[in-house]
């Protein structure tokens, strides 16, 4: 098949000139978001300095239905095992300064899917480890409203999390993006990054 | 001609932020991701722009890849699929957002009529994806990726964010419903679906 070997070459080279040199790239980026972090634990947050977990009780009691553990690095590993755990999760999110919104899909959702922000290609604001259920926020891969270089202005990106849940209630199905407005429901299934595992 | 690539994209070499190992990175690369986007326009400037849409954002996120979340070709995938509706969301506004380099302005004319011919040869895989707009997006997009672009399921797990088996339930959705429309192309998607699975295997 054919090749355009001029573009190639050249594509490479402007590449390589950013990898060498990258302060371009960065200037470009959505700035380094500040983590905004309020403990709604502050007796937890004083006696772990490296985590912070909030769980909520089923109705059986017998398992926490959500957890938020805060890491060192400031990211957050969220637990979300059954669907009423999500107001708090919610909630919780809410309080530790994280913009993030969590709703359960909708597949009647009239909207349909919402619109990704403008950075949705910067990078990952939720990976996934490989235990199930278990999702890890980066906050700060959670553009702030920037300036671009042209003085258009692209609004801060919230960090939308659909989740399907079983007859039993239980998580089926986790998905994620970047919107600029948050929707009052979605279809679930909106995607998220390469390397989703839930 | 196939609609499902020998390999979609590297399973091997892992992206790494340095000048030399970007480098094999996109050599290895370079190729499946011009595919992805001739499948997806018949224009050469925006295939250009998404090519270097595409291997920027790679760059931007190669010091980030870690190699237990999934495979470099998911990994990409992934990107190449923000890339791509980030451009086609279509205002300018979004585009200025993404775009840091103007890959058609990379271009010279031997380029243009290169990308001109592989955009004739992608075309029965643009027609395939056609047959299936209308499907919802969650079905279309699963179908897309292994159908058109012959990701195995798992991959096409792990570029959307989705379980494997959200992934087969959605495929079978899918081929449920193009067989209500027509049943030619249900048993067409079925066919690259099964040769999927064997790529899985066999990998």
């Amino acid at each position: 098949m054919s090749t355009p070997t001029g573009f190639k070459q050249r594509l490479e080279s402007e590449l390589s000139a950013m990898a060498t040199d990258p302060a371009p790239l960065r200037a470009t980026r959505a700035p380094a978001r500040r983590l905004r972090v309020r403990f709604a634990v502050t007796a937890v947050a004083a006696a772990a300095a490296t985590a912070v977990v909030v769980p909520t009780l089923s109705g059986s009691g017998a398992s926490p239905a959500y957890a938020v553990t805060k890491q060192g690095d400031g990211s957050l590993v969220l637990r979300l095992d059954r669907a009423e755990g999500l107001p708090g999760l919610q909630k919780q999110l809410k309080e530790m300064g994280v913009r993030a919104a969590v709703l359960e899909g909708d597949k009647k959702c009239p909207t349909g899917a919402p619109p990704e922000s403008p950075w949705a290609t910067e990078d990952y604001a939720m990976t996934f480890p490989a235990q199930p259920w278990k999702a890890v926020i980066h906050p700060d891969m959670i553009p702030d409203a920037a300036v671009l270089p042209d003085g258009r202005r692209v609004g801060a990106a919230t960090l939308l999390v659909v989740a399907e849940f079983g007859k039993d209630h239980s998580t089926q199905a986790v998905s994620f993006r970047l919107v600029e407005k948050v929707p009052t429901c979605s279809v679930p299934g909106i995607g998220g990054g390469p390397d989703a595992h839930m | 001609m196939p609609l499902i690539p020998q390999r979609p994209m590297s399973r091997g070499a892992p992206p790494r932020p340095d000048a030399a190992g970007f480098a094999a990175f996109y050599e290895e690369n370079f190729d499946a991701v011009l595919g992805f986007v001739t499948r997806r326009t018949t224009c050469p400037q925006v295939a250009a722009d998404l090519t270097a849409d595409i291997f920027v954002a790679a760059l931007e996120a190669a010091g980030r890849y870690d190699p237990g979340r999934g495979a470099p070709a998911a990994w990409l995938y992934g990107i190449a699929r923000n890339a791509l509706s980030s451009h086609y969301r279509g205002s300018v506004r979004e585009r200025h957002a993404v775009a840091r380099l103007n890959g058609h302005r990379l271009l010279d004319e031997e380029d243009i009529a290169a990308l001109e011919e592989r955009i004739d040869a992608e075309r029965a895989a643009r027609e395939l994806a056609e047959r299936h707009s209308s499907l919802s997006e969650p079905l279309r997009e699963v179908l897309d990726l292994v159908a058109v672009d012959g990701l195995t399921p798992r991959e096409a797990a792990q570029a959307l964010g989705l379980n494997q088996a959200t992934v087969r339930v959605r495929l079978h959705r899918a081929k449920r419903a193009l067989r209500a429309e027509r049943p030619a192309v249900a048993e067409r998607a079925e066919q690259t679906d099964s040769t999927a699975r064997t790529l899985e295997v066999v990998s």
